[in-house]
């Protein structure tokens, strides 16, 4: 009984130990400090690389990077085929011309 | 320099208004903070992101309340955010130790320096069973015991009425109550 109500008065002891606070104050020279970290964000590099590391730039970035390779493997593919055909088409003709086409020499064996 | 004009030249840009709106705040925000992060130089770190807030912020600013009331608003976001992380990392930690990867830590009473020295040791074990209080509970019960704000004025900073201020405090009360028996049932 006696030890409850010691307990009892010290959480209102303890629930009143703020009464009479005086205000913390802030450490001498803070706004040198402050001063200090507000300098860099205005310095250009530092915000181009803060606008460069932003989400949605490099996001941004990265589509357009991608795009402009698929763009570039599609022109170097189609330009692949189509020298293979103008190829193909000059060897063609040429074999025509001649008459060396194997389908020719095929009809000439059966022929004999 | 009354508020307004040192509303209208922080947005004009002039610098003269920055340093005065610092050295009239200072304390206020460093305080209000100190009461919720409860270390000394993580109190000043936020504090200066305050200002620095402030700063970018105030050509949105539109005088819809006093300038004290947005200031203990944006200390008060700021603390909650670096007391939400901290507590993840905590979690992390507990995790740690308990799977065997980490030492526990020990609690630390926190010592505020404008408590009165015969109430250091009372107030350290308040601040801690403080850090366990729901959020809403634990802002209205630091701005009214830390700073010393009339149930008015928290009300206004946590934008709901004075009746709520008052039903949050008598929570708050309650639930330190129970956090202080705890305690004082396992340290005895």
């Amino acid at each position: 009984m006696e030890s409850n109500k010691f307990t009892q008065q010290k959480i209102e002891d303890t629930l009143n130990s703020l009464d009479g606070i005086s205000r913390a104050e802030m450490p001498s020279f803070f706004y040198t400090r402050l001063q200090a970290r507000l300098a860099p964000s205005s310095d250009a590099s530092q915000s181009f690389w803060l606008v460069i590391s932003r989400p949605a730039v490099s996001l941004v970035t990265l589509s357009i990077l991608a795009l402009l390779n698929i763009a570039a493997i599609n022109y170097v593919v189609k330009n692949n085929q189509q020298k293979t055909t103008e190829t193909n088409t000059g060897i063609q003709s040429f074999a025509n011309e001649y008459n060396l086409t194997v389908s020719s020499m095929y009809n000439e064996n059966e022929n004999k | 320099m009354n508020e307004r004009e040192l509303i209208f030249s922080l947005q004009e840009g002039d610098s003269q208004a920055f340093k005065q709106l610092v050295d009239t705040w200072q304390h206020m925000v460093y305080n209000t903070v100190l009461g919720i992060v409860q270390d000394v130089q993580e109190a000043e770190d936020i504090a200066q992101e305050v200002f620095i807030q402030v700063y970018q912020s105030v050509s949105g600013f539109r005088g819809e309340s006093k300038l004290s009331t947005w200031l203990y608003r944006i200390a008060v976001t700021k603390a909650l955010d670096a007391e939400r992380k901290k507590k993840s990392k905590k979690r992390m930690a507990n995790l740690k130790s308990w799977i065997g990867l980490g030492e526990k830590e020990e609690a630390i009473h926190f010592h505020h320096p404008g408590v009165q020295l015969d109430n250091k040791e009372l107030s350290g074990i308040l601040f801690s069973a403080m850090q366990k209080l729901p959020e809403n509970q634990r802002i209205a019960f630091t701005l009214i015991k830390t700073e010393g704000l009339s149930y008015e004025t928290v009300a206004e900073i946590m934008k709901i009425s004075v009746k709520a201020v008052e039903a949050l405090m008598h929570r708050a009360k309650e639930n330190l109550r129970k956090k202080l028996q705890n305690y004082y049932s396992n340290h005895h």
